[in-house]
């Protein structure tokens, strides 16, 4: 197999031993921007600290964590790996840390996983499974191509167009079913905007969860695989609906090839003009997610709702934590595949905050939270319904 | 074998393996007791609440302060006020020391266990129990924060003082240590603020202080029997652990006005005389002074902002605001105290709220920074840490006091072309009481990392205190701070002062803590720590 340095440039957690040495345990990081905070039941954003409460479970615990193990003052056993992997790597304390500390926690916390990989106490063993599907099947859950729920979305014609833009759908398109009307809703507005593009006949994982996981040196191996096939099919430019795809290809990738990288939201917004956009549908008190992949990783805040605000007769309003204060929808740092009840219980205090704010509908630009939320809203919150932003825009193309 | 050198045990800290220090013949925390009380404090507490796991415990082992890492035994996290009886219980019984924490946000080691024991972490007890926005008080568990109680208080159209720490400290912990705040000059600190407590002795009796212990209502006045809650203040957890509290919140103007007097020279002399002028007219709700450095630390919403701010701002600021039903009455209060300060020294400018817009960003921009300031403060943005001092003593004195402070810390450290320079001491005067005294407060700024800038930064700020302690000023925080477990360190010191009064606090202690247990920073036997540096 070609193993090429791919990624950017190889760090080691020791590199940042200046930011978990002076972290001066102020503790914004487990806060929302003091400053946006409106309502006291909604001022922690950090999951795993909400949820599990110790100091270790924060960001400065996890610092602090980092530090006993380069200062062999512990040595890291299963406890260790809980507290690392159910961290959500939704970025949340980087981004209060960094403004005013100019630290990177969320940096230090990958590199603890990559360290956790090197000494062999992580991943959990509960990960074995997504770590085999990717590795082998190429894809998260192991579906093959013919099970595979985008196939009966994509027609053969759309397979065989060509196209220096690709969309790539990503894993969880092919194996939700409660995908399919989302994943036909962006062929329709590609094709009802005339935007030129292509599709993989089969797709192959980017490698976003060996990534989240601290695996680098698998996701490598996968990452210039699905290089080689870039190249050859004269792709320049990657276009996704899903955030993690989207950061893989913009953060890593594209650092190796001439790649131009764009989150679909982004492609579409562009592209939307002075559209008339109407909404038919009964509800219409709509809350926007920001994934946190798309918000704090890549900054795309504002297109999505600029879609959302074009559409006439749709009420968006905005949650207590939106923005850059968006709380996870449970699913990152693929927490959710071996902790699914943690997951869960995140995922409920994101739809106790829809309610909160008097949301009808949760509109969402990336397909792993738009699962994740139907997955517990469907048990939890049956009044909320959850949208894939494009199936919005659809139903509202169709009527305008 | 133990060295007496202390600087050589800071230099040592680096150790391999775990930092937790043992007393080799101790009678408390000893392993076989650790195991018994853990099982029994799970079986109190429930499973997942109570843990000895090295990964959780490590992240209890260091603060900000450059105190010597060390890791508690365990750590459990009541829920309540009968959890943390139950606690008590135990550890009586097995002897296991119980250091209290309640966001861990300090700057002295206050919540490093000194020979390990167990971490009372009291995050879970977050609820607002209860907030009267007629009578004005909040009762609250020692969870919750100020940016919670702020956000709270605010939607009643009230506010908490807002000190200048971390907005998510715990406001019980930072109302029983001093809780300086911008509101200082008319409504005192936190501990003027505290209307009643209950507090869990280290025995597992529940103690409830102020009217409430009388079974009255909320009367917010002590009585009608002695009032003994300012007992716990500044105890830090030797006297037992605060569970509950009712403080008073302060009601938000329905117009505001700002007066920004700016005085270019590096003098404190016209500053001193403005504060004392303006705290004594009862007009402003919220002054204070601040260097420009510090109202780069206070608003700037990063390091950059801030330090950009350092660069525009005039070298000595006040900041005062007016409250009123009508927006004239707000601006008339400002005209009067603008007058008043350009009588006191001509120099004085006055720098308009638009000129600040335009010079520091737009107008939503500088309202947030206001906002900073005034109601969730977001401090310790300096890249690494800093030694404060905090004094207490009549406004005239501190002209003098600060150009000593400031004189001693530069001929220990030198003094740097950088914004956040190593000796600028004496940066911030915060008037209480309507003048009646007055809070300074100096940082020394440094690299935790960097324990060669500790040695070079622990004896001036050593120097700049020991100015203070000769002038008999009052220190109000930092590692000083004379209660705190009654330190072996200035005991010599101060004891020709407060002999009796250390007497009678020991003798307290001793009554409602017979086994030492509650935050154990001396021995019974001999009063004094038994060690101040780690091995």
């Amino acid at each position: 197999m070609k193993k090429v340095r791919i990624t950017k440039e190889r760090e080691v957690l020791e590199q940042y031993r200046q930011d978990f040495s002076i972290c001066g345990k102020c503790k914004i990081c487990q806060a929302c921007h003091v400053q946006e905070v409106h309502h006291e039941r909604f001022w922690r954003n950090c999951p795993s600290g909400m949820r599990f409460c110790y100091e270790a479970y924060y960001a400065s615990g996890k610092l602090e964590l980092a530090n006993a193990i380069v200062k062999g003052e512990i040595s890291p056993g299963e406890r260790a790996s809980h507290i690392l992997y159910t961290c959500m790597l939704c970025g949340s304390c980087e981004e209060q840390c960094y403004g005013v500390k100019q630290m990177y926690p969320l940096r230090v916390i990958e590199l603890l996983r990559e360290r956790a990989v090197k000494d062999g106490w992580g991943p959990p063993e509960a990960f074995e499974g997504a770590v085999k599907n990717v590795k082998e099947r190429k894809n998260l859950y192991g579906i093959g191509d013919r099970k595979s729920k985008l196939a009966d979305a994509i027609s053969d014609q759309v397979k065989r167009r060509t196209s220096e833009t690709l969309v790539f759908f990503g894993c969880n398109f092919m194996a939700h079913e409660e995908l399919k009307g989302e994943a036909r809703a962006i062929l329709s507005v590609l094709e009802n905007l005339g935007i030129d593009y292509s599709v993989l006949d089969v797709e192959k994982c980017c490698g976003a969860p060996l990534l989240e996981l601290g695996m680098r040196d698998e996701f490598e191996e996968i990452a210039s695989e699905n290089i080689e096939r870039i190249e050859s099919a004269g792709i320049r430019r990657i276009v996704t609906p899903c955030a993690h795809c989207a950061y893989v290809f913009s953060e890593e990738y594209s650092r190796f090839i001439d790649l131009e990288v764009l989150h679909l939201t982004q492609l579409i917004s562009e592209h939307l003009g002075d559209l008339t956009l109407k909404w038919k549908g009964e509800v219409s008190k709509v809350a926007y997610h920001d994934p946190c992949m798309l918000g704090r990783r890549l900054e795309v805040y504002k297109e999505p709702r600029r879609i959302l605000e074009l559409i006439s007769g749709l009420d968006v309003i905005e949650f207590e934590r939106s923005g850059k204060n968006a709380l996870c929808c449970g699913g990152g740092g693929m927490a959710w595949w071996a902790y699914p009840r943690y997951s869960s219980w995140v995922t409920s205090e994101r739809l106790f905050e829809a309610k909160w704010v008097g949301a009808e509908v949760i509109a969402t630009a990336c397909p792993l939270c738009q699962w994740i939320f139907q997955r517990t809203a469907r048990k939890n919150y049956p009044e909320i319904k959850v949208l894939g932003i494009f199936s919005l825009l659809e139903n509202a193309m169709e009527a305008g | 074998m133990r060295r007496k050198n202390p600087l050589y045990d800071i230099r040592k800290r680096n150790v391999v393996g775990r930092p937790t220090v043992y007393e080799p013949d101790g009678t408390h925390n000893r392993k076989e007791n650790l195991k018994r009380a853990l099982d029994q404090l799970r079986d109190a507490l429930g499973e997942e609440w109570v843990t000895d796991d090295p990964e959780i415990t490590c992240g209890y082992s260091r603060d900000q302060s450059f105190v010597p890492a060390s890791y508690p035994d365990m750590v459990a996290l009541p829920s309540s006020t009968e959890e943390v009886v139950q606690i008590y219980k135990i550890a009586n019984k097995y002897l296991i020391d119980v250091i209290p924490y309640g966001t861990g946000i300090n700057l002295f080691g206050a919540t490093i266990p000194p020979y390990g024991g167990l971490i009372c972490d009291l995050r879970r007890m977050d609820e607002i129990y209860e907030l009267d926005p007629e009578g004005m008080y909040a009762r609250i568990g020692p969870g919750v924060n100020f940016l919670s109680l702020q956000a709270c208080a605010l939607r009643h159209g009230l506010r908490v003082t807002n000190p200048s720490t971390s907005a998510t400290a715990s406001v019980i912990s930072n109302h029983t240590l001093c809780n300086i705040n911008t509101m200082a000059s008319k409504y005192g600190f936190g501990l003027d603020n505290i209307i009643d407590s209950t507090i869990v002795l280290p025995t597992g009796k529940i103690l409830k202080t102020g009217p409430g212990a009388f079974g009255m209502q909320k009367a917010q006045i002590s009585g009608p029997g002695p009032d003994i809650s300012s007992l716990f203040r500044y105890s830090m957890g030797t006297l037992g652990i605060c569970t509950e509290m009712t403080i008073r919140l302060y009601p938000q103007p329905d117009y505001e006005a700002y007066l920004f007097p700016a005085y270019p020279e590096d003098e404190l002399g016209p500053i001193i005389r403005a504060l004392y002028r303006l705290s004594r007219t009862g007009l402003p709700i919220e002054l204070a002074h601040l260097q420009n450095t510090f109202y780069g630390i206070f608003i700037g919403d990063d390091n950059a902002e801030a330090e950009k701010l350092v660069g525009m701002m005039p070298r000595n600021n006040i900041i005062a605001v007016f409250g009123g039903a009508t927006e004239r009455e707000a601006s008339r209060k400002a005209e009067i105290c603008r007058r008043l300060v350009k009588e006191i020294d001509p120099d004085f400018d006055f720098i308009e709220y638009e000129a600040l817009e335009m010079l520091i960003g737009d107008k939503v921009h500088f309202d947030r920074w206001m906002k900073f300031f005034r109601e969730t403060v977001r401090v310790q943005r300096v890249k690494g840490t800093f030694f404060v001092g905090a004094l207490v003593d009549h406004l005239e004195e501190f002209e003098e006091i600060e150009k000593q402070m400031r004189l001693a810390t530069s001929r220990e450290v030198g003094t740097t072309e950088g914004v956040f320079k190593p000796d600028d001491a004496s940066a911030y005067l915060q008037p209480y009481h309507m003048g009646r005294a007055c809070y300074l407060e100096f940082d020394l700024y440094t690299d935790k990392s960097d324990k060669d800038d500790l040695l070079r930064i622990l004896p001036a700020y050593l120097r700049a205190s020991a100015v203070g302690f000769r002038r008999g000023s009052l220190f109000a925080a930092g590692p000083a701070c004379l209660i705190w477990g009654l330190a072996d360190i200035p005991l010599g010191i101060v004891r020709p002062y407060y002999g009796f009064y250390l007497q009678v606090l020991g003798e307290i202690k001793r009554k409602y803590d017979p086994n030492n247990i509650s935050s154990r920073r001396f021995e019974y036997d001999t009063n004094m720590r038994k060690r101040f540096f780690h091995m």
